[in-house]
């Protein structure tokens, strides 16, 4: 089985957004050489000139890769009111028990809740719940068995999940910088959105998604096939 | 049209808009300050104060720049293949 979440970019399509990138990368090689001519007064040595063309190259190299992964994948693009959903200053603890976490209710705190926009068919505009106990690190604990789905220190009832999606994080002016770098998994628990799991590797994101995916259920209603197929488009 | 031709066909796009930008102000240097420029310890040598200095800079970062972006944009793709590669091996 091939790459099948990776869509098909036309030669025109690749064409444009190669030029488009080619100025970004020549602006920053650009400015990152004369800030070595700056700091060196204008006589870098052999080796400072040898050590900023391996640095250059290598960020160009990474940047073209990134940018070419970004354009081959197929995501929803979220995008969160306040930048990111990392960069948010103030973070309220839900106490409000209305949806029922179930098995989730004794790790209530483990949920930040933030308002928020999401760009994209299928998810609602509202409160985007982020599940506080994987913070961005590579590592973490997944436990899968027939009716609970445990992640890091969360626990789910599976038949409780209905949706699973792919997004994109798009990030505010303080992280411009790495802007349309994070992507995220979205799982619908209990009728609300819930933040999984954010990282800046795509593949490992499409294999966690892939794990809930075939755990969850069969679709219980019409609304939820929708999504459902949406995922199957993307993924499978 | 094929991957492979499609990365090549990019590659040259990229040359031929490379050159384009970057070596225009050597060009520039050329014809109008009347100069070439090798390297940074040549620039030193010009007048403080006088435009062929910075120009030189300008004309050096660029001769730079062109190699740099050049190399990093095909070892970017490279990198991109082998990683798709690996990923479709890896998914069967």
């Amino acid at each position: 089985m091939a790459n099948n979440h990776l869509k098909t970019v036309s030669l025109y399509e690749d064409a444009k957004a190669a030029s488009c990138s080619l100025i970004h990368q020549l602006a920053f090689v650009f400015v990152g050489f004369f800030v070595m001519l700056l700091v060196t007064g204008g006589t870098p040595s052999a080796l400072e000139i040898a050590i900023s063309f391996c640095f250059c190259t290598a960020f160009v190299a990474w940047n073209e890769q990134r940018r070419i992964m970004e354009l081959r994948t197929d995501f929803t693009v979220v995008e969160s009111l306040n930048a990111s959903v990392e960069s948010m200053n103030e973070y309220t603890i839900m106490v409000d028990s209305q949806y029922n976490y179930m098995a989730a209710s004794d790790q209530i705190s483990d949920f930040i809740i933030q308002k928020g926009v999401f760009i994209g068919a299928g998810v609602n505009k509202g409160n985007i719940y982020v599940n506080k106990s994987q913070r961005n690190s590579n590592d973490f604990l997944i436990n899968i068995n027939s009716s609970i789905f445990q992640f890091e220190k969360s626990a789910y009832r599976i038949h409780k999940i209905d949706a699973v999606k792919v997004v994109k994080v798009q990030i505010g002016f303080p992280l411009l910088l790495w802007r349309s770098r994070l992507y995220a998994i979205l799982i619908r628990f209990c009728g609300e959105y819930i933040v999984l799991y954010k990282s800046r590797d795509i593949g490992k994101i499409m294999e966690v998604a892939h794990e809930i995916h075939k755990a969850m259920p069969t679709a219980k209603s019409q609304t939820y096939n929708i999504i459902f197929s949406e995922y199957e488009n993307k993924v499978n | 049209m094929g991957d492979l031709w499609r990365s090549v066909y990019l590659s040259v796009q990229d040359a031929i808009a490379l050159s384009i930008l970057l070596e225009l102000p050597s060009l520039i240097g050329r014809v109008i300050l009347g100069k070439r420029f090798s390297g940074f310890d040549v620039c030193l040598y010009e007048n403080k104060f006088g435009v062929s200095r910075y120009a030189c800079f300008v004309i050096i970062v660029s001769d730079f720049c062109l190699w740099v972006i050049l190399a990093g944009r095909i070892t970017g793709r490279f990198w991109e293949d082998l990683r798709e590669l690996k990923m479709d091996r890896k998914n069967g």
